[in-house]
């Protein structure tokens, strides 16, 4: 009687079960079908809040790269949202119909927003997406890099732009570059482009309609950076002092970083050189009318030299700055960086000795021909498109939302 | 701690599980217990040579990777700091596709060997095989060698052999690596010397065969072309090992074919070396979509094979009956032990398999997918079609009867698996869908069943509970008194009336011990089983099966209760004191049921056998372990291809090679018809019961009249006995005696067959009852309460042993199934007789109350008991399924009808009625 175990049999059940689960299985997939048809009219709906083009600016800073862009979109009528991270950027004072300024807070606030973005196409002048808080949105389509300097796209902090779609460049060389880091990291080709530089075309153009009244006198400004290594610093009163000597009109503008990274050199050194009618002290928030106004740059920051360069087609005398790109990209290439190429070419460089005859070598530099065609070649390479950078990086970002928009539709 | 038990068994127990099934395997094939370690080394090492080949890869893939990334990761380190130092680097690591917990690829090697380390120490540290066993200058595997004294200080040898191999093979590989390597490796080597120093010299042998390996395989990857070295060797070793069985071929139709197949098997890595050599860098990277199917069909299938193999297989046959896989003394559920095969089952399919399957390149883990998906298909297959006709199964986990595959169904199984390969395979290559789909649904398939088979279990189990708590509550007791009348009903389940002269002629004592019986030989039982036997037995004719299917508009089980019930209710109507003992299929439970005599609480229930509250040998933890373990070998047994389900099933030892005492509590394994090892432990349940007869049995002195009635499995659990007392024992080798003996079994030219291990170890158990009745019976009869006594003996069912040659009475099956004990001791005392009269088993209600009762009425249906018209003419004997769990409608339902009338031993008087709508 006891014992007899039958050990679970249930082959029939088996297959009932497998029929069912089957049949069910089948119904769970039309389940998924249809909701997969409702989620894709909810596809539709991401699609209809999908803003089609953003601008992300980190800093007000660059609303000189970005307002020419603004007025294209403004201009041919295609809706644009321009999102900032500073509260202050000129842009939302700007009363556009097509364009939409917004605020989003500072620093990682805006990078929150930025994360969860859904849009088709997004240019920006930010380094560092997907390498620091800013990380790529899923539903982002497109991310477009576009540079604020005419020189090397390799001095960002490593990684800069390897997580972008596409880099918008000024010059050809830095479509060179960005491919170069490109085959030694092994990472995805982007999309490489020559389209102009915007805030140059701003500037030149500004420069050309303004009406500054410029001193007979031969003006010389003084645009150091900031930091240890920096002109003040370094030769702090005595390079003043031979300025001084020289007899020329001297406009001294410290980096903006100065008055709070190095308030108290500044501070003494404006003590012991007060403004007079030789010397004046420039903290404009614009840096035009300094440039304007001048004749000669000395300067060791890299942004300001060529963006004197290239504008005034002035001479420039730059110092002897000691470069450190460790933590560039620019030190994953060999090739020396443009901007050490190019520097002496169109510039005199200022030894310590330089500083004790200072006036010699500004007429010197301004006398050189052979400066001046250099800079022409440099702002040749290095500044394409002049005149039409907004232009073409509107027609890019417009062109590209088309294409995306294609290829969905194919997929679909 | 539950969750390190959890991660033992997951990771260390199916390993302990392979070392054990492989030394099983191979000590059966070499005999001897030191070749059989190297055997197991050898074994284990190419099992695990992928693995370790993988991982050595992976390692150096690591080291390169790391090296190359070396300059750039200083640079950033001595760049940057803070957490744009962390942004950066995880950028850096993301170019480079590198991930810093890859840095753990490099440890792999290492981690791998910890798991087998801990199996390999563990299964061969506790091998009782080894104890005393020599080998070469080995005096004993199951202790430290000892092999030098110096100065009185004994020094274990091989521990430093180990070492020193191991320090040679560790300086080949370290050759021109980092020092951290070197001292990774030589510190490993101290470790398993301070380690292994004072183990049993059979473990520290298994490793230094270890390390043999590991010096030979690096000396062979020093070599030029190791894979094709290893190619040719290993394919001239294939030929030779094919020459020699082809040339002297083995007695044993298995063993040449296991070495036919050696040999071929062996032609392997010649076969891979030339087809990798064809294909090699054709392993572009390509879609990941590929090696995602690959990946779902792999998981899909070790998932499914986990669910079948861990949960529903060991659920099936627990809730086949879940009151045998519960020992009442302690109630433990058994669905644990359902948990604990799902452990292993994890263990090895998904936590090992997933390892072997993460460790493979790309066109290795399309290989693993494939043959796991052609697994599992085959496994259900197998399951589902094959290997059905085993028998019955014990509880533990034994066939009753040995299984034995016919020749063509291991053929034709084979060749099903060849077709389902090939389908499985175009499946596999055309429809990844349809296999991924099959995967899940029939895995959720596999878990519904299995969460049903839970549930059922756990009910029946709550049940159980309240049932065995009941009956706990009082102690049995027969009594017996010795001035008024006492009749007891003892039914035998499965007792054999045609041994009876057999075991009278072996053992003539027991005609004087059973003085006064009437031995009925020509009587039968309306059933084969005792779901139709029981009911007409303590019922009487109104519970034929013919009766029962009448009354059509009661359910099977409440007649089964009344016909239960109508002699205890009988007897305490006319005033009697009435027990009741263990009554079959009480409330239609294999654990009876006594509640159903809840309505006359005059009546005393007892439970006595399904306790085993007599069983000495009762061995809870062992048999525990046992359950933990063979459930999943079971499972694994039962979806094996037909040709190596013998193998794994190993007499139902399932290739366990724990202490002695853990074979012999898992159930007795026969070697012939004359020696055994082991205990069944449900026969010393039974068994034990009958043993303490007179312990239980209460002589008043008083005046007062006494029913007892019980049933008892000694005659039903079929084992074999140390002879001659016929008692149960470890280790039985009765070869002498059955040799002296076979005289016994021909009486007057008559001669019952011995020749199935069956039949003798029904004989003894039926034997073995007869004694322990015999010796109750003497002690009945020295406590004065014999002769006021009537004792019938009764069996609701036979057997068909066919042991005689004279008893084919029918075409389809042995007439010994229907024939019944009956022994019947009346009022008084006398000689043994035997009496051809044609009796049933209805007849025992009319026995049991003739001369006590007068006009004995059954209570329910009030009909008169000693009515004996119904025997009159032809008797309808119903066989059908025994389960009553499936056959519990109001009517039996299927199979077979016979006849019979007024003799059995008339092949005439048989007849086969038909089928059982």
């Amino acid at each position: 009687m006891l014992l007899y175990i039958d050990p679970g049999t249930g082959s029939m059940l088996f297959t009932i079960l497998m029929a069912v689960i089957g049949a069910g299985f089948y119904a769970v997939g039309n389940l998924v079908m249809k909701l997969q048809f409702i989620i894709s009219g909810g596809q539709e709906k991401m699609n209809v809040n999908k803003i089609p083009f953003v601008i992300f600016s980190d800093s007000k800073r660059y609303w000189n790269t970005f307002e020419s862009i603004c007025d294209e979109f403004e201009k041919i009528g295609q809706p644009l949202t321009y999102m900032t991270a500073s509260e202050d950027d000129p842009a939302l004072q700007k009363k556009y119909q097509y364009v939409e300024c917004e605020f989003i807070g500072e620093g990682n606030r805006a990078f929150a927003k930025l994360n969860l973005l859904n849009a088709g196409v997004l240019l920006s002048t930010t380094p560092g997406l997907d390498v620091y808080q800013w990380k790529r949105s899923k539903n982002v389509d497109w991310y477009v890099h576009i540079p604020h300097a005419p020189s090397d796209i390799t001095l960002y902090r490593m990684f800069g732009l390897d997580y972008y779609d596409a880099v918008l460049t000024s010059g050809r060389f830095q479509i060179d570059q960005i491919r170069q880091l490109e085959k030694v990291r092994n990472i995805k080709a982007k999309e490489l482009l020559v389209a102009g530089l915007p805030y140059l075309d701003g500037m030149k153009k500004r420069l050309n309609n303004s009406e500054v009244k410029k001193k007979e006198e031969r003006t010389v400004l003084l645009a150091p950076s900031w930091g240890e290594s920096a002109i003040l610093s370094r030769y702090g009163g005595k390079i003043i002092e031979g300025l001084l000597k020289s007899g020329y009109h001297i406009i001294i503008r410290p980096h903006p970083q100065s008055f709070t990274s190095e308030r108290d050199m500044i501070e003494t050194l404006m003590k012991q050189y007060p403004d007079s009618e030789q010397m004046e002290w420039n903290q404009d928030n614009d840096n035009f009318d300094a440039l304007s106004r001048s004749d000669i740059l000395i300067s060791d920051f890299s942004g300001v030299i060529f963006d004197y360069a290239f504008i005034s087609d002035k001479p420039v005398i730059y110092a002897d700055t000691s470069f450190d790109d460790a933590p560039y990209d620019s030190c994953w290439l060999e090739e020396e960086t443009w901007t050490f190429r190019v520097l002496p070419k169109i510039g005199r460089k200022l030894n310590e000795n330089d500083i004790q005859h200072i006036k010699q070598v500004i007429d010197d530099c301004i006398a050189d021909q052979g400066y001046a065609k250099a800079r022409r070649i440099a702002k040749e390479e290095a500044w394409q498109n002049e005149g039409k950078g907004a232009e073409h990086i509107v027609k890019y970002m417009i062109e590209t939302h088309h294409k995306i928009e294609d290829h969905t539709r194919g997929q679909k | 701690m539950p969750v390190f038990s959890f991660l033992y068994s997951i990771i260390i127990s199916p390993l302990e599980l392979l070392f054990e099934q492989i030394y099983m395997v191979a000590v059966r094939v070499i005999k001897d217990p030191g070749l059989t370690i190297i055997a197991l080394s050898l074994a284990m090492n190419f099992l695990v040579l992928p693995l370790y080949q993988r991982a050595d890869a992976m390692q150096e893939e690591e080291r390169r990777t790391e090296e190359k990334m070396r300059p750039w990761i200083d640079h950033i380190k001595k760049t940057f700091k803070g957490n744009e130092r962390w942004m950066i680097m995880q950028t850096y690591y993301r170019q480079n596709d590198y991930h810093p917990m890859d840095a753990l690829k490099g440890a792999v090697p290492l981690l791998l060997e910890i798991p087998f380390f801990i199996a390999a120490y563990h299964f061969l540290s506790n091998l009782s095989m080894l104890k005393g066993v020599s080998f070469g200058p080995i005096r004993d595997l199951g202790a430290p060698d000892a092999m030098l004294v110096v100065a009185g200080t004994t020094i274990n040898v091989l521990p430093l052999l180990m070492t020193g191999i191991n320090l040679v093979a560790g300086a080949i590989y370290t050759k021109g690596l980092s020092l951290k390597s070197k001292i990774q490796l030589y510190g490993m080597a101290c470790i398993f010397l301070v380690f292994l120093y004072d183990s049993p010299s059979g473990l520290v042998f298994y490793w230094t065969c270890n390390n043999i390996f590991s010096l030979v395989k690096n000396i062979f990857y020093k070599l030029k072309n190791p894979r094709k070295k290893l190619g040719i060797i290993s394919c001239l070793c294939g030929l030779v090992v094919l020459a020699v069985g082809i040339i002297y071929p083995r007695a044993n139709p298995k063993h040449e074919f296991f070495i036919i197949c050696m040999g071929l098997l062996l032609q392997i890595p010649a076969l891979l070396y030339k087809y990798q050599k064809g294909t090699t860098s054709s392993e572009p990277d390509k879609d990941g979509a590929t090696s995602r199917e690959s990946d779902f069909i792999f998981f899909g299938g070790v998932v499914f094979l986990t669910i079948l193999t861990g949960l529903l297989i060991p659920s099936g046959v627990i809730q086949s009956s879940p009151a045998e896989f519960i020992n009442i003394k302690h109630f433990q559920n058994p669905v644990g032990y359902i948990i604990h095969s799902m452990e292993i089952a994890i263990g090895t399919f998904i936590v090992w398999g997933g390892i072997f399957y993460s460790l493979a390149t790309r066109t290795g883990r399309k290989v693993i997918a494939l043959i796991v998906w052609i697994a599992s298909l085959a496994a259900v297959m197998n399951y589902m079609f094959f290997g059905r006709n085993l028998g019955t199964i014990l509880n533990t986990l034994q066939f009753e009867l040995y299984p034995h595959h016919e020749i063509l169904e291991v053929v034709i199984n084979l060749l099903a698996i060849i077709v389902l390969a090939i389908a499985g395979m175009f499946i596999y290559k055309k429809k990844k869908n349809l296999a991924r789909g099959a995967l899940i649904i029939s895995t959720l398939a596999l878990c519904v069943m299995g969460f049903v088979n839970i549930h059922d279990i756990n009910e029946k189990v709550a049940e159980l509970r309240i049932q065995s708590e009941n009956a706990r509550k009082e102690t049995v007791s027969i009594p017996l008194s010795k001035k008024g009348k006492n009749v007891i009903v003892m039914m035998l389940d499965r007792a054999i009336a045609q041994q009876v002269p057999y075991i009278m002629n072996e053992k003539p004592e027991l005609k004087e011990i059973f003085s006064g019986f009437t031995y009925y030989p020509n009587t039968i039982s309306y059933g084969g089983h005792t779901n139709v036997g029981a009911p007409v037995l303590f019922g009487g004719y109104d519970y034929t099966p013919v009766k029962m299917n009448e009354r059509d508009q009661e359910s099977l089980e409440s007649k089964h209760n009344e016909a239960l019930k109508v002699m205890p209710v009988l007897f305490s109507q006319n005033g009697f004191q009435v027990g009741v003992c263990d009554t079959p299929y009480a409330g239609y439970s294999v654990y009876p049921d006594l509640s159903i005599y809840n309505d006359h609480p005059e009546i005393n229930t007892y439970i006595a056998e399904y306790d085993g509250k007599f069983n000495e040998w009762d061995s809870y933890e062992l048999t525990e372990r046992i359950y933990k373990r063979n459930f999943f070998c079971y499972s694994i047994f039962k979806i094996a291809p037909l040709i190596l389900q013998e193998s794994i099933y190993n007499n139902g030892r399932y290739n366990m090679a724990k202490d002695k005492l853990e074979i012999d509590m898992s159930g007795q394994v026969m070697d012939g018809n004359s020696k055994a090892s082991g205990i069944k432990s449900i026969f010393m349940n039974s068994y034990s019961v009958l043993q303490n007869l007179p312990v239980i049995t209460d002589v008043r002195n008083d005046n007062s009249n006494t029913f007892f009635m019980m049933a008892n499995n000694t005659t039903h659990e079929s084992m074999l006995l140390k002879e001659p007392e016929y008692e149960p024992a470890l280790t039985i080798d009765n070869t002498e005696y059955d040799a002296s003996h076979t005289e016994c079994f021909t009486i007057n030219g008559r001669t019952m067959h011995m020749d199935k291990d069956y039949q003798v170890t029904h004989y003894h158990v039926n034997m073995a009852a007869f004694i322990q009745v015999g010796r109750w019976l003497e002690y009945l009869k020295n406590e004065g309460v014999y002769e006021n006594t009537k004792i019938i003996i009764v069996s609701d069912h036979g057997f068909e042993l066919g042991q005689f040659d004279d008893f084919h009475m029918l075409e389809d099956t042995d007439a010994m199934r229907f024939n019944s004990l009956l022994m019947v001791k009346d009022f008084g005392d006398g000689k043994f007789e035997t009496s051809e009269e044609f009796m049933t088993i209805g007849d025992v209600p009319a026995l049991s109350t003739k001369d006590v009762i007068e006009n004995p009425v059954n209570p329910f249906t009030n009909s008169d008991l000693s009515n004996m018209e119904a025997k009159k003419g032809k008797q309808m004997i119903l066989e059908t399924d025994w389960r009553t769990d499936v056959n519990n409608g109001n009517r039996f339902g299927g199979g077979v009808w016979y006849s019979i009338h007024d003799n059995i031993f008339d092949k005439n008087n048989w007849k086969r009625e038909g089928e059982n709508p």
